[in-house]
């Protein structure tokens, strides 16, 4: 699982880590049953606040991504792996987009005025 | 009139030739040859004969037949053993250093346990009792030093190892701003295969022990500890938890021991690169290729490979090397 988050983004730091852990249960890096690292272990390693870990986790949680259990840390949910068609639908979307030479940022402007 | 193309057997087929006649034909040759020799001195053997030796002269006796036939079984069965390992040979049609060192060590198992078998029935022709017997410590210092030599010979007789060169693609960072940070972990273990190996192994090694502190609990406590940690080691290196951050790569077995940790500024360069564990490792854990290569070994198939500044390479076997190695990237750059 890789998880990437940028200090100096504008983007809160927890938001960050909770999209970058739901884009790795989305396109299956981890699978149900998986144990992501612990919310220390998270924090020292990307060398944020061990809350900020917490509160994407319990975000995660809170969407049925993952499960947190006493003791044994964060359990990617096995509820999470209906997540297949949507992971085939944005291939189809980006692939469609780049036939017609459409930028990312006028896909994502797309993607964003269909969702709102 | 036109010939068709010169007919060389092929590669293989000579090297199965080698292998059939320096790793099988040879080794029982000798042990043949020892053993009837051996049988030849029955008459003048006691029975039971002296079979292994203490400190204070001999603590273990049997059968003249079954000293005469463990050579013969033990040749029959490695022999047969590095046969097999070896016969489907190298993907470019020569033979592995893995099995070529098969093919030698049948000839250094059957001149070794040949020659220590005979030299101590040698010792106790024309004695009465076996207690009696001479210590056979130099017979040993004998048979393993010629054993080493004609295994050396054996392994000069067979062709040149080939040596499995898988190219390695280098890792392009991860795309993003300087101040990213990046966290990547994953756990990669043995295939079913090899854990069916290793437990029938460590079975036979757990048996080993039973039988040990039934027949001679007094000098179990060695052998325990020796055989534990050896267990452990082996059920610990089956599976490995893989750990990418700005402090660079942590590798850590099940138990938390071994483990290794290569710092970014150590790194030299990542790539990814396939791995064949048998014919570049001789085997799965961790391992130590002859090139210089060494590395966390599981599984066939694609790897992180870490170039360290000074040259030497390091590499994990892992299904998703190359998010791993995009993401070690990113951190060695740094």
């Amino acid at each position: 699982m890789l998880v990437r988050v940028d200090p100096a983004s504008e983007t809160p730091l927890f938001e960050q880590l909770a999209a970058s852990i739901r884009q790795s249960v989305i396109d299956k890096t981890v699978t149900a049953g998986e144990r992501l690292p612990s919310a220390r272990e998270l924090a020292s390693s990307l060398g944020v606040n061990m809350h900020t870990v917490l509160h994407a986790y319990q975000e995660l949680r809170d969407e049925g991504f993952i499960e947190l259990r006493r003791g044994r840390g964060a359990i990617v949910a096995a509820t999470a792996q209906s997540y297949d068609s949507l992971a085939d639908g944005i291939t189809a979307v980006v692939a469609e987009a780049r036939a017609h030479k459409v930028s990312l940022a006028t896909l994502t402007a797309l993607i964003r005025e269909e969702y709102q | 009139m036109t010939l068709p193309a010169e007919n060389v057997s092929p590669q293989l087929t000579r090297n199965r030739r080698l292998i059939i006649v320096i790793g099988v034909v040879i080794p029982l040759l000798i042990t043949m040859a020892a053993a009837f020799v051996m049988a030849l001195w029955v008459p003048e053997l006691p029975n039971p004969v002296a079979s292994h030796w203490g400190t204070s002269g001999p603590d273990g006796y049997s059968t003249v037949g079954s000293v005469i036939a463990l050579p013969l079984l033990m040749t029959l069965v490695f022999a047969g053993l590095a046969a097999f390992a070896s016969w489907k040979g190298a993907p470019n049609g020569g033979m592995l250093w893995a099995h070529k060192i098969m093919v030698a060590a049948s000839v250094f198992l059957s001149i070794s346990l040949s020659v220590t078998a005979a030299g101590s029935l040698a010792v106790q022709r024309g004695l009465e009792n076996a207690e009696n017997a001479p210590a056979i410590a130099g017979i040993a210092l004998v048979a393993f030093p010629i054993a080493f030599v004609m295994a050396v010979f054996a392994w000069l007789m067979l062709p040149p190892a080939e040596y499995i060169k898988s190219t390695s693609v280098a890792a392009q960072p991860i795309k993003g701003s300087v101040t990213q940070r990046v966290h990547f972990s994953s756990t990669t273990r043995v295939g079913t295969g090899v854990v069916v190996v290793a437990a029938v192994a460590l079975g036979a090694l757990g048996i080993a022990l039973g039988i040990q502190a039934v027949s001679n609990p007094a000098e179990l406590l060695l052998p325990a500890v020796i055989g534990l940690v050896v267990m452990a080691l082996a059920v610990s290196t089956l599976s490995w938890r893989v750990t990418i951050d700005q402090r660079g790569l942590r590798v850590r077995s099940a138990f938390g021991f071994p483990r290794a940790t290569i710092a970014p500024d150590q790194i030299a360069s990542v790539a990814t690169v396939e791995v064949n564990p048998i014919g570049e490792f001789g085997g799965y854990g961790w391992r130590w290729a002859p090139d210089g290569r060494s590395g966390i070994v599981l599984s066939k198939g694609e790897a992180l490979e870490v170039t360290r500044t000074n040259g030497k390479k390091f590499i994990v076997t892992m299904h998703d090397a190359q998010l791993a190695a995009e993401a070690l990237a990113t951190v060695a750059k740094k």
